[in-house]
């Protein structure tokens, strides 16, 4: 008798339920439309799977093989029979070593396909994700993207290992054992198989109840966690407010919902499993009273009796936890379900199917013609027919108020958006009609926020590229004089970790600047940092830029005096347009926008100023 | 070796079955039934059926007779089993709730500066996760503990009863698997633990490389990326098949001991029948019993992991527990006597010098020898740049931080002396952040004064915060809640709620931290009006905006801790120093913020 499984259904029963995180996945009916689409993901391992389901039949037969020879060995002792009882017990002895090394390969087989498939699904995903274009990564929280590669690819594995393996085994289990058992007597096992229909039905009244119960748990958990977290985060407010005791009342409200939740869901498990074993315990009952009679009648051995009360277990055994594999799945339907979601997702910004090539060698020109953009389709757009070129070697710097279109600009030279209408070239081709790779080999681009990833410097400078080799690092930075920096925060195999918040927006900005200078781009895109920086980092600062703009085109958008007039020429954006252009002295005469926009600047600085001498 | 009750978290855990013990002890009896039937009368039942078979035709029992009682027993399991779940299962909610409730009273008491140390979202974890072990603890681990116990006992005895000579050999194997589920469960927590790491690395790679998506992008590193991620998701697919193929062969390995061990006793008993020894019928009780002996070596095994991960919980919720609480928060060490004196507001701090604990005692202290006093209805500006000490002033004033004695005296009262109820009902405070809460605007107002605070009273309130328009235009009004699922405000709007907060208590002391910063000057000065026409409460107002303060009684200028100047505005101007440097970048700025605007409306026409 496979006691073993027994008793894991046991530890089944007594277990209590974990908080999940997805709180709608048992509303919804199972879709199992998506398990098809995972198909194509299993092909690749079509021979363990069958190997998985070949070893399923072995293990069935071995476990169904059991009570048979359970009842032989009875019968041989009832009959006194000694070379018997030693003959089948060997058998018994042998079958259960066998079981034992057919779940053995069959756990193994399937936990191998399981994570298989799990690694290419997971790398489909991310390589998938990757390809999305940057308004992608804008729209969907970093930790939720997070959780569907982890999380829910996790939840997958069980519609492998339980959808199509369990499932299956159980349904092969409980026909097989029905067959035996009408075959070996049919009152018996009419009488065995009467608790089915029960069964059943007690399950699938109870479903909606204790997965509404379930939920319930959830909700009321999920409802002291955010009450608690708004409580701890205005905790200076209760205090202040002396609002400890009303607290205690609310607190003690939602604490109260929370209790009664889980009453309500012990109320139900308390009848649920109960129920379960005490049907299966009246079609015992029936079978010992109509079993006993019938071996007294000399119709069946006592053999055959033990051996038809030994199989009942393994036909009740699947249908005891019918309820928990179904959430199981449910919840497996549900992730999946979120996985398709992101790989059905097409990215806004693709690579042609036949990509052009970018003259070589490359010059370093940039032309917008006629670019209007907007961040949202039919919002206001950020650009509104802007057409500018700059030439090889040129820099402009790009300047504007708060809002007026200058940081989108550089993103569309790079292709991190498609204009909605007008072009945007790179040596003379639409920057549409090339690979993106190839134009962002060719274009560098520094932000004001400088994101550091948590490796080395040298890392965070050469980003992993193999072309890029230490040398290369320490020379970009000693030309953007960044090297001091570096130093300062322990050479360049230092690992950035919590130490980068230590950083300020101008020091980030350095690490930056041989980030890009690296990759010796023909073109370069420099989004100055606004923040007030001390004197000793600005002149750092100021040598840097120049050594970045040296010898290539570069687009500048200027917040720096400094920067501004060193510039070969001064485009100045006005909601989405260009208003007026040329250089600094003749702009400054006309007294219009680029006078009024200096003027600014030189009111904040000195405000600053002021307020750093107070 | 430690006892186990020495471990943090094992005492507090073993403490709530005593305090609990009648509840427990009846789930006990309820289950003690369950396994008496299912260890004994089930195993006996079905033997007498075989009995029936080498007996004598009128010896024999009726096996209607045995079926029946077989029925019975599972009807009176049926009804023990919703008790024993009824008893144990609620009374751990119980204990939960208890827990989480005491977690809840000590975290509202426990002094701000460990609210600034401690990380929210750990706190809210040992609300909910960490209980949800103790809960599974005290629920599951003390049932299956008690299980276990019972049914070794009830059918150990009968194994020795039935056949010494038989058990001889087949309790043997009791120790064997012990070992085994313990060396197993080992395994498999270490190999666990390695699956743990590698998904953690993943998930911290996931998250730069999402995070970072602009620099991926901007430089087209995409390719480099992949191949990390796929080392990486490699890595661990690695653990997760190294624990695959141990849990492939151990549940299995399991199931055959016990089974091979089944077949032993088969076989052995087998003999026992043939030399007479035994019946029939008694082999079949016997093993049938035998079956039972199975089910406490799993629970063994998984009784030790839920009670170790449920003391490890409880030990993480003991450290808060003991935490010391704040004097003054309400229960807190200060005399709880009556409602104490009722306050004017008359304000005196004096030569007041404050340090965080834990601050570098080399570096000067946040407040250095701060001396004013406010007489009862005066107005106070406190200005200085950041850092100055301003929020901390008025955090120690409102006893928020603990000042040192005589330093801070409320109508000459040493605000330390005074009961915490008495001190909230004369000071109101509006912080630098508006906090609100998830609820409605109403109970926002009257937060902490629901009970005394009726509608006239809130609509009041906030029609001195020039708000009550806004507030009755919002769908719902008064009663639209306020929240993530609610509806959304300006910063602005916040502000002014917050400010309506304070008023609606009627303060005698009036502590504003900067607390008007998005709401324009005209607004501003309306508010002003209106909180001087009322009761006319001592204020003390931090503010970055000069303005604000210049008719003020008083202006404190507070530089790196220490008053530098005080006086009038006309005093200050005329003194020249930091207020007048002050002034003149707050004029620059408002002028740089004037053409900004210009440039921005002219923008918006096109």
């Amino acid at each position: 008798m496979a006691e073993a499984t027994g008793g894991k259904a046991r530890g089944g029963e007594r277990q209590a339920g974990a908080v999940q995180p997805d709180d709608d996945a048992d509303l919804r009916p199972v879709d199992l439309q998506v398990a098809w689409r995972l198909l194509p993901f299993a092909r690749p391992h079509l021979r363990l799977v069958v190997l998985g389901l070949g070893l399923m039949l072995v293990v069935t037969a071995f476990g169904l093989l059991g009570p048979r020879l359970l009842g032989a060995t009875v019968d041989a002792i009832a009959a006194r029979d000694a070379d018997g009882v030693l003959r089948w017990t060997l058998l018994l002895g042998a079958s259960f070593v066998g079981l034992f090394l057919g779940r053995w390969a069959q756990g193994f087989a399937l936990g191998v396909l399981g994570q298989r498939i799990l690694y290419d699904l997971r790398v489909t995903l991310y390589e998938h994700l990757e390809r999305q274009a940057l308004s992608f990564f804008q729209r969907w929280p970093v930790g939720r993207l997070v959780t569907r590669v982890t999380g829910d690819v996790e939840a997958l594995a069980e519609l492998f290992s339980v959808g199509m393996i369990t499932i299956l085994s159980d349904v092969v289990t409980i026909v097989a054992v029905a067959g035996v058992l009408l075959w070996i007597d049919l009152e018996l096992a009419l009488l065995g198989l009467s608790a089915l229909p029960p069964l059943l039905c007690l399950v699938l009244v109870m479903r909606r109840p204790v997965r509404g119960a379930n939920r319930a748990v959830r909700r009321r958990v999920a409802e002291i966690a955010a009450f608690s977290h708004e409580r701890l985060q205005g905790v200076r407010v209760v205090r202040a407010c002396g609002a400890e005791a009303e607290d205690q009342a609310r607190f003690a409200a939602v604490d109260g919902a929370a209790v009664a939740a889980y009453d309500r869901r012990t109320h139900l498990d308390a009848l649920n499993n109960p129920g379960v074993y005490a049907i299966t315990a009246f079609a015992v009952a029936l079978v010992l009273w109509r079993g006993g009679e019938a071996a007294l009648a000399g119709r069946i051995s006592a053999g055959t009796l033990l051996e038809v009360i030994a199989y009942l277990n393994w036909l009740y055994m699947p249908i005891r936890d019918l309820a928990s594999k179904y959430t199981l799945l449910q919840q497996a339907a549900a992730s999946s379900e979120r996985i398709f979601e992101l790989l059905d997702h097409a990215p806004e910004v693709a690579d042609p199917a036949a990509p052009a090539a970018l003259p070589t060698p490359a010059r370093g020109e940039v032309e917008l013609r006629g670019v209007r953009f907007a961040y949202a389709p039919g919002g206001a757009p950020a650009l509104d027919g802007v057409s500018l070129r700059v030439a090889p070697g040129e820099t402009v710097a790009v300047v504007g108020a708060t809002g007026a279109g200058k940081s989108t600009l550089g993103s569309l030279v790079l292709r991190l958006w498609d204009p909605q209408a007008g072009q945007v070239l790179l040596d003379g081709v639409d920057v549409r009609a090339v690979r993106q790779a190839d134009v962002r080999r060719r274009v560098a681009l520094v932000l004001q926020d400088v994101f550091l990833f948590a490796g080395t410097i040298e890392e965070n400078i050469s980003l992993g590229d193999p072309a890029v080799d230490r040398a290369a690092v320490e020379r970009a930075a000693r030309a953007v004089a960044a090297d001091d920096v570096i130093a300062r925060l322990g050479g360049y195999d230092a690992v950035l970790g919590e130490r980068a918040a230590t950083l300020s927006q101008g020091e980030r900005q350095l690490i930056a600047f041989a980030r890009a200078l690296v990759r010796e781009p023909a073109v370069l895109i420099l989004d100055e940092a606004t923040a007030s920086i001390d004197p000793a980092t600005e002149a750092r600062l100021q040598a840097g830029v120049r050594a970045l703009v040296r010898g290539r085109t570069a687009i500048v958008i200027a917040h720096r005096l400094a920067t501004i007039q060193s510039a070969d020429r001064i485009v100045v954006l006005h909601a989405g347009r260009v208003a007026e252009e040329g250089p600094h002295a003749d702009l400054l005469a006309r007294g219009g926008l680029y006078a009024r926009l200096v003027e600014l600047q030189r009111l904040g600085h000195e405000r600053d100023d002021v307020a750093a001498t107070a | 070796m430690p006892r186990p009750t020495d471990r943090p978290g094992w005492r507090t855990l073993l403490s709530h079955a005593r305090r609990h013990w009648r509840t427990y002890a009846v789930g006990v009896a309820a289950l003690a039934l369950v396994d008496a039937i299912d260890g004994i009368a089930v195993p006996w039942l079905t033997g007498a059926a075989f009995a029936n078979l080498e007996r004598e035709p009128d010896l024999r029992v009726s096996t209607a007779l045995i079926g029946a009682a077989f029925a019975f027993a599972a009807l009176l399991q049926l009804g023990m089993r919703y008790a024993w779940r009824h008893f144990f299962i609620r009374t751990a909610d119980r204990v939960g709730s208890e827990m989480r409730t005491a977690l809840f009273l000590r975290l509202q008491a426990l002094p701000l500066s460990y609210h600034d140390r401690a990380r929210s979202g750990d706190l809210v974890s040992r609300m909910t996760n960490d209980m949800n072990d103790v809960r599974t603890a005290a629920g599951s681990g003390f049932l299956l503990a008690a299980d276990a116990a019972l049914y070794l006992l009830f059918v150990i005895p009968q194994l020795l009863w039935i056949s010494p000579r038989l058990s001889a050999v087949a309790l043997l194997f009791v120790p064997l698997v012990l070992v085994l589920v313990r060396k197993g469960g080992q395994a498999v927590h270490a190999r666990s633990a390695a699956v743990q790491e590698r998904i953690a690395a993943l998930s911290a790679r996931l998250q730069e490389s999402f995070a970072g998506a602009r620099v991926v992008k901007a430089f087209a590193i995409e390719p480099g990326e992949e191949l990390r991620f796929q080392a990486l998701a490699r890595a661990y697919q690695g653990a997760q098949v190294h624990l695959a193929r141990f849990q492939a062969g151990y549940a299995p390995s399991l199931g055959m001991v016990f089974d091979l061990a089944h077949v032993l006793v088969l076989g052995l008993g087998a003999r026992e029948v043939l030399n007479g020894r035994l019946t029939l019928a008694e082999l079949v009780v016997y093993t049938r019993a035998f079956d039972k002996v199975v089910w406490p070596m799993m629970a063994i095994g998984m009784v030790t992991g839920m009670l170790q991960r449920g003391a490890a919980a409880q030990a993480r919720i003991d450290e808060v527990l003991t935490e010391p609480v704040d004097p003054a928060a309400p229960g807190g060490a200060a005399p709880a006597v009556d409602d104490g004196p009722r306050l004017a507001g008359g304000l005196s701090v004096r030569d007041l010098t404050f340090r965080y604990s834990g601050a570098d005692p080399a570096r000067p202290p946040a407040l250095d020898g701060v001396s004013f006093e406010a007489p009862p209805g005066a107005l106070v500006g406190v200005v200085g740049p950041v850092g100055a000490g301003k929020s901390t002033l008025l955090s120690l004033i409102a006893r928020l931080q603990e000042p040192p004695p005589g330093a801070v005296l409320l109508d000459g009262h040493d605000v330390r002396d005074l009961p915490p109820p008495a001190l909230r009902r004369a000071v109101a405070v509006v912080p630098q952040e508006a906090f609100l809460f998830s609820a409605t605007i109403a109970e926002n107002v009257a937060f902490g004064r629901q009970a005394d605070l009726d509608q006239a009273a809130i609509e009041e309130a906030c029609r001195a915060a020039h708000v009550d328009g806004e507030v009755r235009a919002l769908d719902g009004g008064y009663a639209a809640l306020l929240g993530e699922r609610g509806v959304n405000l300006s910063g602005g709007q916040r502000q002014r709620l917050t400010i309506a907060r304070a008023l609606a208590r009627g303060p005698a002391l009036l502590l504003l931290d900067d607390a008007l910063s998005a709401v324009d000057a005209e607004t501003e000065a309306g508010i002003a009006r209106a909180v001087r026409e009322r009761s006319g409460p001592t204020r003390v107002v931090v503010t970055h905006r000069l303005s604000a303060v210049r008719g003020a009684d008083l202006i404190v200028v507070l530089d790196r801790g220490r008053v530098v100047a005080r006086g009038t505005h006309e005093a200050l101007m005329a003194e020249g120093g930091l207020y007048a440097r002050l002034a003149r970048a707050e004029r620059l700025e408002e002028e740089a913020a004037r053409l900004e605007r210009a440039l921005g409306d002219e923008a918006a026409r096109g």
